[in-house]
């Protein structure tokens, strides 16, 4: 499934956040979407996950507009991890994750394989029967994911998903995204704070800049020196990892 | 839907709660069935169990004082008051579940007070048509709640549980002050007022009991259709739109059942404070946070609450009346000091 957000302008109230941004998340791919705080990439997730009506543009899953689908039928095919959410009280993490299932028909069957499944590929088996209340926050955010995955979606959208984690765990989360996307070929789009994460683990990056796409490429086209320096205000340069040969951004 | 999650809660291997669950709905039956029979052998005489089962049993063939009591007075009252705790248990569930606000209850967001104040005018303007007050309570309660809705309310954003406690306390303030000016203005006819603020159930029959009972069932229809959208919206608006939940929808659903159930429970009893607050809560911890469980737990945990309430305000100082209200408003203000105290997300 292709989900694309075409020229999008959205706002709160008398804040216009973007201004005729767009972007387009293929099968299998892993987007980025970074930019500045106040740039708009939250807003943008949350038009494309129809959590926020946009004043103009058009939101479409395949060809079609998500203005004119149900609700349910969405959310079915995607998927998506908002940005801080209340963590319900005397939950276990098998609950939430079986959650997941709700948009879907009651099929006993198929809904324990998918909860088993997404439970595995969060890493969270062994913590299944906790209570949400007593994990810690990246035990909670890979529970999150895990309903999320649960859903069985072709695409999944992420808010910030490694924002206040230790960087063991943003590496856990980022890591599955990539499994996720090469196992399942789902398409993935995820905001990122950490330009320098975001660069190593995301191929394809969309720089957002004042509620307009700067920059939309592979990450070490996207994300130049002149382009970091113009949006971000900070330097930058590309250097090679000795060990892996990779290219590795450095800020400041 | 309620079925739904039941069976679910049993395939995520929560099946001791779903056990504890069902004992604790059981207790909450039989404390019911007990509160009911105490109320029919206690009062100002003591029955004999005998007459009073006779009389319950077999009412054609007890003709005596004793059934004409027990069916004319104790029986009525009594039921009034387990309809009155049920709905405003129930009405209590709904609304901290639309809201997920541990704080919401029908007097936190003002439907008490709606409904208080169209009460009054009717007692002080119209008090030759007592038959007036249940439906102008009621009226009272649905639009204090609607327009608590509306303050709360922001488009293309959604509804704010915050927002709509806060309202709630604006709306309830203004009511209270309107309802008070009513009272000094007729100062010669607020002996009824007062009677009936204070959430009493003296002298209800069976009238009161057919009042009640058709919000009851309609009530709880609705709750039973909302239990598992309600538990999906504990995890968030976002997550549960992602989940394919109409949130504003279920939200002004909820919202309205919610004033069903508590209008017509005032329009009966008046106002009988924090049933609608502790008994969700107590039940909550009792029975876990699933809907299609602590649905049925609360509406027969507040039903018990109001008929021991009723027993005991009518018994404990008799031949006097305390207003049932007067004691569950004992229980619940400290109850609801020590919940705004354990209450993390507004510390």
């Amino acid at each position: 499934m292709t989900l694309e957000a075409r020229d999008i302008t959205a706002g709160y109230r008398d804040t216009p956040v973007l201004h005729g941004a767009g972007v387009k998340i293929a099968p299998g791919e892993l987007v980025g979407i970074v930019g500045p705080n106040g740039s708009g990439k939250s807003t943008l997730l949350r038009v494309m996950a129809r959590l926020h009506k946009p004043e103009g543009g058009a939101v479409l899953l395949d060809g079609e507009p998500i203005s004119k689908l149900a609700r349910r039928a969405i959310a079915r095919k995607l998927a998506v991890m908002p940005q801080h959410q209340p963590t319900p009280e005397g939950l276990t993490v098998r609950e939430l994750v079986a959650f997941g299932r709700a948009p879907h028909g009651r099929d006993p069957v198929a809904d324990k394989q998918a909860i088993e499944h997404a439970l595995q590929l969060a890493d969270m088996t062994h913590l299944s029967h906790r209570r949400l209340t007593a994990l810690s926050g990246g035990e909670r955010q890979r529970a999150r994911l895990a309903m999320a995955l649960a859903q069985s979606p072709s695409l999944l959208l992420l808010d910030e998903p490694i924002a206040a984690l230790d960087i063991r765990h943003q590496l856990d989360v980022l890591a599955m995204l990539a499994s996720v996307r090469e196992g399942r070929g789902i398409g993935v789009g995820v905001v990122i704070h950490d330009l320098m994460l975001a660069d190593r683990y995301c191929p394809r990056i969309v720089v957002l800049e004042e509620g307009r796409v700067a920059a939309d490429g592979p990450a070490d086209e996207a994300l130049s020196p002149g382009l970091v320096r113009r949006v971000f205000g900070v330097e930058s340069r590309r250097l090679r990892d000795p060990e892996t040969g990779r290219g590795v951004l450095v800020c400041g | 839907m309620t079925v739904v999650a039941a069976s679910n809660s049993v395939e995520d291997g929560a099946g001791p709660r779903v056990r504890r669950s069902v004992v604790v709905i059981s207790a909450c039956a039989v404390l019911v069935v007990v509160g009911l029979l105490l109320s029919l052998i206690f009062g100002s005489v003591t029955l004999p169990f005998v007459d009073v089962w006779r009389a319950v049993i077999a009412p054609s063939s007890a003709d005596d004082t004793a059934s004409q009591i027990v069916r004319n007075l104790r029986l009525p009252r009594a039921l009034v008051a387990v309809f009155v705790g049920l709905n405003l248990a129930v009405a209590g569930v709904l609304l901290q579940g639309v809201m997920r606000n541990p704080l919401a209850a029908p007097n936190v967001v003002g439907i008490t007070a709606g409904g208080g104040l169209a009460a009054t005018i009717v007692l002080v303007m119209a008090p030759g048509m007592p038959q007036a007050l249940a439906p102008a309570a009621f009226v009272g309660a649905t639009i204090a709640g609607l327009i608590v809705y509306g303050i709360s309310y922001t488009p293309g954003v959604g509804t704010s549980p915050i927002r709509m406690v806060l309202g709630g306390v604006a709306v309830t303030a203004v009511l209270g002050a309107v309802t008070t000016f009513l009272m000094v203005t007729y100062s010669d006819r607020v002996q009824s007022v007062v009677a009936w603020m204070s959430g009493s159930l003296a002298g209800r029959s069976w009238g009161h009991l057919y009042t009640v009972l058709p919000y009851s069932v309609a009530g709880l229809i609705g709750a039973a259709l909302l239990a598992r959208r309600m538990d999906i919206l504990q995890l968030g608006d976002d997550s549960a739109a992602s989940l394919g939940v109409p949130v504003e929808r279920t939200r002004f659903f909820g919202l309205i059942v919610a004033c069903l159930l508590a209008g017509s429970a005032i329009s009966v009893a008046g106002l009988i404070a924090f049933i609608g607050l502790v008994v969700p809560h107590i039940l909550r911890m009792l029975v876990g946070v699933r809907h299609a469980m602590l649905i049925p737990a609360a509406a027969l945990g507040g039903a018990a609450l109001c008929v021991f309430a009723d027993l005991v305000a009518r018994t404990a100082m008799a031949p006097r009346e305390i207003p049932a209200g007067v004691l569950t408003a004992l229980i619940g203000g400290p109850y609801f000091v020590f919940l705004l105290y354990k209450t993390r997300m507004l510390r």
